[in-house]
């Protein structure tokens, strides 16, 4: 008689109280570091060897927005907010360790090129890009766009390529090369675009979008397709790193398209059923093949797409998921400040 | 985390209309409420404020098949944003810009899940300056719009204008928004009540407007009923506001206002006889019993004497006099079920065809095979409603009302009545 196995339930190895919605949730390269930006403002920089916060930054005033780690070994972390002002923090110093003008007062957005040598900014609705040498110094100021720039992405780095951005607003999308004064590709397109994905092989870019579509931009053909039939705007979008599945949200429903073969064009997506609210994030595990999901409800699910359609571990964090980074360890985030770490 | 959606409030108006003048009241007067607002770029408010936030218009289409409409993205962005905050707000205010189509920011909070998940449209107060809105009100589409599409129109100013042409102001801005709300104000001071917690797009207070502005509208604006024996009786008429008026006359079935009401529907299939002021009508009665005369105007505007006796029961209607108006209201009131089917039919080629010229819509329906009333609203092609109370003892009718551009009421009229069962 088979034994019916339900999902494992996931056991947090810490859980901190941050204080606040959590708006970005990042890990440094080296993985000691765990930075969780709260939307009121407040970085907490929290230390997973030690196993305590170490920092409390003050962030940005009005709110931050966005933070990242300098790809790289040294714990360099960007941050930008409404308060006009990009900074750059040292794990090891209380005060930042540059800080200068953002350009604009709505910075949603910023992203280390792969290199970590640039810096790109969604500033109002330029997108402005910083190069780091011995300081950080402005390279670009591009050309203001339609709207402002609800998401940026860097190409994942192609051998004998150049670093290119893609970022998007309403109506269209634009891809900017540093070496570039303009834009190196324009698409137009009628709507608002939220979020952005680069396939790992750079060749696809995927974009999820408010009248609840998502539409793959294919580079070498121009061509695009669209898939419809979601509930509410996709706000969450993650390409598998073997480059086969693109997960999507747009619903409770982990909706997973197979991009293999000739593409995800005419073919059933997986359907993958457990979240009874609106997904709010979904997160590849660096090399794959695990996928984890995380909602409105505060339900975090781990799934193997194409293996099996139903979770391989669950948590319950109690409020809505907001954040999710995954590295060597799984990070969860959500609105009332809660932020756990699992071993994976 | 609190279930309570937040309200939001939008205030529109021109400049110089006193829209800044009210928004720094709000700010600044102590009500305990906490209340975060989004303003236009060019904003001038006067108090340094965390809770201001600076918003630069940012539109953009949704296109769903067939249903069309146009979104203030900005506001999705700003608004999801805000309601990360620790900070938990009791309202939000949203001031347009002077020259807005109030039309994107209501369909907003339509179409995003996320907004309506956490906040609701509660308002659009639309402040008029009654000094020099004259001067916008005939050529300015954005200032019949933002009057169109107002839950309260606030006339401002009041105290630099003649009463008369307060009067003239109100019953023009009357006849294009029947369910406005209409206040008068002096340098901006309505109390807060009358901008927040209006309910204007609350589905639970469908109509929630005083009925007489519901009222479909008549060729005659006055009745009388009256007991005649049979006798040649004489109405005299001085000269008046027009050169003619029109008169008819209809048998009643018994003494009281709703005989007269009833006589009303009889009344406008006849002939009217249309007598030169000053002159007199003329009416023979051969059997004895109750009358009811319907006039064009009142008749006290033609300084009328009746050689008959007084009568039992008099109403008064709403004239439907020609404004010569672009936007304006059509009320529909009837009794009876509808055929859901044909309804849906007729209301989705109506608001895929004339839905630009269709500011709001609201109603109460009385779908044949529901127990329940059906409440519903609408911004243009956007469509929400959803079943209400149970009808109970309470009688099953139909009462909707449209505002827009160019409407056809017979149109509206017919078409709506040929989906009732």
């Amino acid at each position: 008689m088979p034994v019916l196995s339900g999902p494992k339930e996931l056991v947090a190895s810490w859980r901190v109280e941050a204080g606040g919605h959590v708006i970005a949730l990042a890990w440094s390269g080296c993985e000691r570091y765990l930075a969780a930006a709260l939307a009121d403002g407040p970085i907490v920089l929290l230390d997973v060897e030690e196993l305590r916060v170490i920092r409390e930054w003050r962030g940005h005033a009005g709110g931050t927005s966005w933070v990242e780690w300098r790809p790289g070994l040294k714990p360099l972390l960007a941050s930008c907010g409404h308060d006009g002002v990009l900074r750059l923090w040292d794990a090891a110093q209380a005060e930042p360790l540059w800080e200068g003008p953002a350009g604009a007062s709505w910075v949603g957005k910023l992203a280390w090129s792969p290199t970590g040598r640039y810096l790109a900014l969604g500033a109002g609705k330029r997108v402005r890009l910083w190069e780091l040498d011995e300081t950080l110094r402005e390279a670009r100021v591009w050309a203001e766009q339609p709207s402002t720039i609800a998401d940026l992405a860097w190409r994942p780095l192609q051998a004998g390529t150049e670093e290119t951005l893609v970022s998007c607003g309403y109506n269209g999308l634009a891809l900017w090369q540093p070496e570039l004064e303009e834009a190196a590709r324009k698409y137009d397109w009628k709507g608002s675009m939220l979020k952005l994905a680069w396939s790992p092989d750079g060749k696809v870019i995927a974009t999820g979008n408010q009248d609840a579509t998502v539409q793959f931009w294919i580079l070498a053909t121009g061509k695009e397709l669209q898939m419809s039939g979601y509930r509410a705007k996709i706000r969450e979008l993650a390409w598998d790193p073997q480059c086969r599945y693109l997960a999507t949200g747009g619903s409770a429903t982990v909706v997973v398209w197979d991009c293999s073969g000739k593409g995800p064009s005419g073919t059933k997506p997986l359907m993958l059923d457990f979240h009874g609210r609106l997904l709010s994030q979904l997160e590849w595990e660096p090399r794959g093949p695990r996928l984890v999901s995380g909602c409105e409800e505060g339900l975090v699910a781990v799934w193997q797409p194409g293996k099996k359609d139903r979770p391989l571990a669950t948590a319950h964090l109690g409020s809505a998921v907001t954040q999710i980074s995954w590295r060597s360890k799984l990070a969860v985030g959500t609105d009332a400040g809660r932020v756990e770490v699992y071993p994976t | 985390m609190s279930n309570e959606r937040v309200p939001v409030t939008v205030l529109t108006g021109f400049l110089g209309s006193g829209k800044t003048t009210l928004l720094n009241r709000i700010l600044t007067e102590q009500h305990g409420k906490r209340i975060a607002v989004i303003e236009n770029e060019f904003g001038e408010i006067g108090v340094d404020q965390e809770l201001v936030i600076q918003a630069d218009e940012e539109i953009f289409e949704m296109n769903n098949g067939c249903i069309c409409c146009t979104v203030r993205g900005d506001l999705i962005r700003i608004l999801g944003n805000l309601m990360k905050r620790r900070e938990k707000f009791d309202a939000i205010l949203i001031e347009t810009t002077g020259l807005a189509d109030p039309g994107p920011v209501a369909q907003t909070f339509f179409v995003d899940e996320e907004i309506q998940t956490r906040l609701r449209l509660d308002g659009i107060v639309t402040m008029v300056d009654a000094k020099h809105i004259w001067e916008h009100i005939d050529d300015a589409d954005e200032a019949k719009e933002q009057i169109a599409f107002a839950d309260v129109l606030i006339l401002n100013k009041s105290d630099l204008v003649p009463p008369e042409d307060l009067e003239r102001l109100e019953a023009r801005v009357r006849s294009m928004n029947s369910m406005a709300r209409i206040v008068r104000a002096e340098r901006a001071n309505v109390p807060l009540e009358t901008v927040l917690q209006v309910g204007g797009f609350n589905l639970d207070r469908a109509l929630d407007v005083d009925p007489k502005f519901l009222e479909p509208e008549y060729p005659f604006e006055w009745g009388g009923l009256y007991a005649l024996t049979p006798g040649q009786y004489e109405l005299r008429l001085e000269p008046g506001p027009d050169p003619t008026m029109d008169l008819v006359v209809e048998r009643a079935a018994g003494p009281e206002e709703k005989d007269l009401r009833a006589a009303i529907e009889r009344a406008i299939a006849r002939e009217f006889e249309t007598v030169e002021c000053p002159g007199k009508f003329v009416l023979e009665v051969t059997e004895p019993g109750y009358y009811a005369l319907f006039t064009q105007h009142h008749p006290e505007e033609f300084a009328a004497a009746f050689s008959g006796p007084q009568p039992l029961c008099t109403a008064e209607f709403k004239p439907d006099h020609e404004h010569d108006e672009e936007v304006t209201s059509v009320g529909i009131t009837t009794p009876g079920d509808l055929d859901t089917k044909k309804f849906n039919r007729w209301l989705n080629e109506l608001l895929q065809t004339r839905g630009n010229d269709i500011f709001r819509m609201k109603g109460i329906l009385s779908l044949s095979g529901q127990a329940e009333r059906f409440v519903f609203q609408g911004v243009h092609m956007l469509f929400d409603g959803r079943p209400d109370r149970a009808w109970g003892e309470e009688p099953r009718r139909n009462q909707l009302v449209f505002i827009g551009r160019n409407l056809d009421r017979a149109a509206l009229t017919a078409g709506f009545a040929a989906c009732l069962c």
